[in-house]
C-alpha cells in the first residue's frame, strides 16, 4: 500500500450520550478513492466531519496528512478541498462572485472561467445562488471544494440531488483528479457509484465498520448464485453433489435457486450433469453477489 | 486581494442586498439620528448626540453583527469557510467587519451632520473619538457574543433586546444623573464621552467590555446550524 494519507485508529465520537462513530479504523492511500457507504445515521458524516477537522474525536486517534485535523487546521487546509452534506454559498451572492470569493480565499492557483465550466454554469454567472436549482447549487459546490485540484478532497455525498448526466460529468471529473494523484475520501449512498469509482469502500453500519476492502473483496464476501427453471421430470435427487446449497422452498416453486462460494465448480459440474441426461437448462443465470446484497447483509452483520 | 478584504465585500454586497438587514443598518438608524436632532425644537445636543450614537452603534453594529454571524451560521456558511484555509479570527473579522464599517461612518455621519446643524465644538475631541471608536467597539464584541446564544437571524431580535436597551437606558441615566457608576454601562460611558466629561473612567470600561466579550464571543463562537 501507499503511503497513507489518511489514518483513523479507534474512532468514537459522541453527542452526548448518543454514539455516533463507535471504533472505526481507516486508511486511505495517496492516490487512491475510498468510498464510505451507509444508510441514513449510519455515522458517514459524523466520521467524515471528524477527518475534516470540524469536530474532534471522543475516543481514538485521526491523522490526515501525518497531522492532527482538530488542532492543525492552518497546515492541513491548504492542501484539502471539502464539500460538506448541505454547504452554504452565500445566498445573495451571484454564482461568478461565488467563485471568485473562494479563488480569493485559496492559496493554490485556480482560474475562475474552467471552474465555471467544470460547474456547467457558464449561462448562470451572473444568477445569485438562491436561485439555483439544487443540482446547480451542488455543482457550485463542487466546482468550489475542487478549486485549484487540491491534494485532498473529502466529499460528502457530492452527487446527491445531480440528474444522471451532470452524475456521469462529475464521475469523470473525479476519476481525471484520481488520475493526476489527487486522493479521495467520499461518501455516497449510490451504491453505483462506489462500483464505478471507488479504489476500496467501506460500508458503515450504526457507527462501526461492517464490511470494507475493494469491490471484489466485498463482493466475495456473499455467495454467488446460479439459477435456471427446473427441467421437465427433474426432482431434488437428482441434481448432482455440489459445493453450494439449494434453496428447497425456490425448487419447489419450480426454480433451481443455488447459492455457492465455489461458482465455477459448481456451473462446470451442473452443465455436466445437464448435457450427460440432455437436458436444457431453461432461464439458465450464473452471477456474482451484487454491491446491494452486500449492503442490505452488512445492515444485519454489525447489528 | 486580501482574503479578509474579499470576503468584507462578499458580506458587504450581501449585507446591502438583502432588503431586511439594509433597512436595519442603514435606514433605522438614520432615521432615529434626525428626530433625535430636530424633533425637540431647540436641540439639546448632549442628548441628541448621545443618542444618536448610541443607537446607531446597537443597531448597525450590535444587532447587524449578531444578526449577521447568526444567519451565516444557520446557512452554513461559517461551516464551509471553516473548511477553507482562513483563521477563524480572520473569518469573523471579514464577516463582521462591513457591521462595523457602516456603523463607524453612520457615527461620523450623524455627528457631522449635527456639528453642521449647530451643535458647538466638542469641549474633549478626544473624548468624543473615543465615544465613536470605543462604542463600535464595545459592541462588535458584545454583538459577537450574543450571536454565539443566537439561534438565528429572526432570534436576534429578542437576544439582542437586553443589551440594546441596557445601553440606552445606560445613555439615559448619564444624561439625568451624575453618578460615577453610569461609565460602567456601554451607553452612559458614550454619554459621559459626549458631554465632555473625564475621559478614563468610560474609556476603561469601554476596554473592559470589549475585552471581556471578545474573549467570551471566540470561546463560545458556534460554526455548525443549529437544530
Amino acid at each position: 500500500m501507499r503511503e497513507p494519507i489518511i489514518e483513523v485508529r479507534g474512532l468514537r465520537y459522541r453527542h452526548g450520550a448518543f454514539e455516533a462513530v463507535r471504533g472505526i479504523d481507516l486508511d486511505v492511500a495517496q492516490g487512491e478513492l475510498f468510498a464510505l457507504l451507509g444508510t441514513n445515521g449510519a455515522g458517514k458524516t459524523t466520521a467524515l466531519e471528524v477527518l475534516e477537522g470540524h469536530r474532534a474525536p471522543s475516543e481514538g486517534t485521526v491523522r490526515v496528512f501525518g497531522l492532527r485535523p482538530d488542532a492543525d487546521r492552518a497546515r492541513i487546509r491548504p492542501r484539502t478541498g471539502v464539500l460538506l452534506q448541505d454547504s452554504g454559498p452565500g445566498a445573495e451572492l451571484t454564482v461568478l462572485e461565488t467563485l471568485r470569493l473562494w479563488r480569493s480565499l485559496t492559496s493554490r492557483p485556480s482560474e475562475v472561467d474552467a471552474a465555471l465550466a467544470q460547474a456547467g454554469l457558464e449561462r448562470r454567472a451572473d444568477v445569485r445562488t438562491s436561485k439555483l436549482s439544487g443540482g446547480e447549487r451542488r455543482r457550485l459546490d463542487l466546482a468550489v471544494a475542487t478549486l485549484g485540484e487540491p491534494e485532498l478532497l473529502f466529499l460528502d455525498e457530492p452527487t446527491t440531488g445531480l440528474d444522471p448526466e451532470s452524475r456521469r460529468r462529475t464521475w469523470d471529473l473525479l476519476r481525471g483528479m484520481v488520475a493526476r494523484g489527487t486522493t479521495v475520501l467520499l461518501t455516497t449512498h449510490y451504491l453505483e457509484e462506489a462500483e464505478h469509482l471507488a479504489h476500496r469502500l467501506a460500508i458503515l453500519h450504526d457507527g462501526a465498520v461492517a464490511v470494507t476492502g475493494t469491490l471484489v473483496d466485498v463482493l466475495e464476501r456473499e455467495a454467488s448464485r446460479i439459477a435456471f427453471v427446473v427441467p421437465p421430470g427433474v426432482v431434488a435427487a437428482d441434481l448432482p453433489v455440489l459445493v453450494g446449497t439449494l434453496d428447497p422452498a425456490a425448487f419447489a416453486a419450480g426454480r433451481v435457486e443455488i447459492r455457492t462460494r465455489a461458482l465455477q465448480d459448481d456451473l462446470a459440474a451442473l452443465l455436466s450433469w445437464a448435457a450427460a441426461r440432455d437436458l436444457q437448462l431453461a432461464r439458465l443465470r450464473a452471477s456474482h453477489a451484487s454491491l446491494a446484497e452486500v449492503f442490505h447483509n452488512a445492515q444485519g452483520v454489525a447489528a | 486581494m486580501n482574503p479578509v478584504l474579499a470576503l468584507s465585500r462578499a458580506e458587504l454586497n450581501q449585507l446591502l442586498r438583502n432588503k431586511t438587514t439594509a433597512a436595519m443598518a442603514l435606514v433605522l438608524p438614520l432615521a432615529l439620528g434626525a428626530m433625535f436632532l430636530f424633533a425637540t425644537g431647540e436641540p439639546d445636543w448632549t442628548f441628541a448626540l448621545s443618542l444618536q450614537l448610541v443607537t446607531a452603534q446597537g443597531l448597525t453594529v450590535y444587532v447587524s453583527t449578531t444578526a449577521t454571524f447568526a444567519a451565516r451560521r444557520q446557512d452554513l456558511s461559517l461551516k464551509r469557510l471553516r473548511s477553507g484555509e482562513l483563521s477563524d479570527l480572520a473569518i469573523i473579522v471579514g464577516v463582521l467587519a462591513p457591521c462595523l464599517l457602516l456603523g463607524l461612518a453612520q457615527c461620523l455621519l450623524l455627528t457631522g451632520i449635527a456639528f453642521a446643524a449647530g451643535a458647538p465644538a466638542p469641549a474633549n475631541p478626544a473624548g468624543l473619538v473615543i465615544a465613536i471608536t470605543g462604542g463600535v467597539a464595545v459592541n462588535a464584541a458584545v454583538g459577537l457574543l450574543t450571536a454565539a446564544f443566537t439561534a438565528s437571524a429572526e432570534a436576534a431580535q429578542i437576544t439582542t433586546a437586553p443589551f440594546f436597551f441596557l445601553a440606552l437606558g445606560g445613555s439615559i441615566w448619564a444624561l439625568s444623573a451624575q453618578s460615577p457608576w453610569v461609565a460602567a454601562l456601554p451607553g452612559g460611558a458614550v454619554t459621559t464621552l459626549v458631554r465632555g466629561g473625564e475621559v478614563l473612567p468610560p474609556l476603561a470600561s469601554m476596554v473592559l467590555w470589549t475585552v471581556v466579550a471578545a474573549l467570551l464571543g471566540l470561546r463560545y463562537a458556534k460554526w455548525d446550524r443549529r437544530n
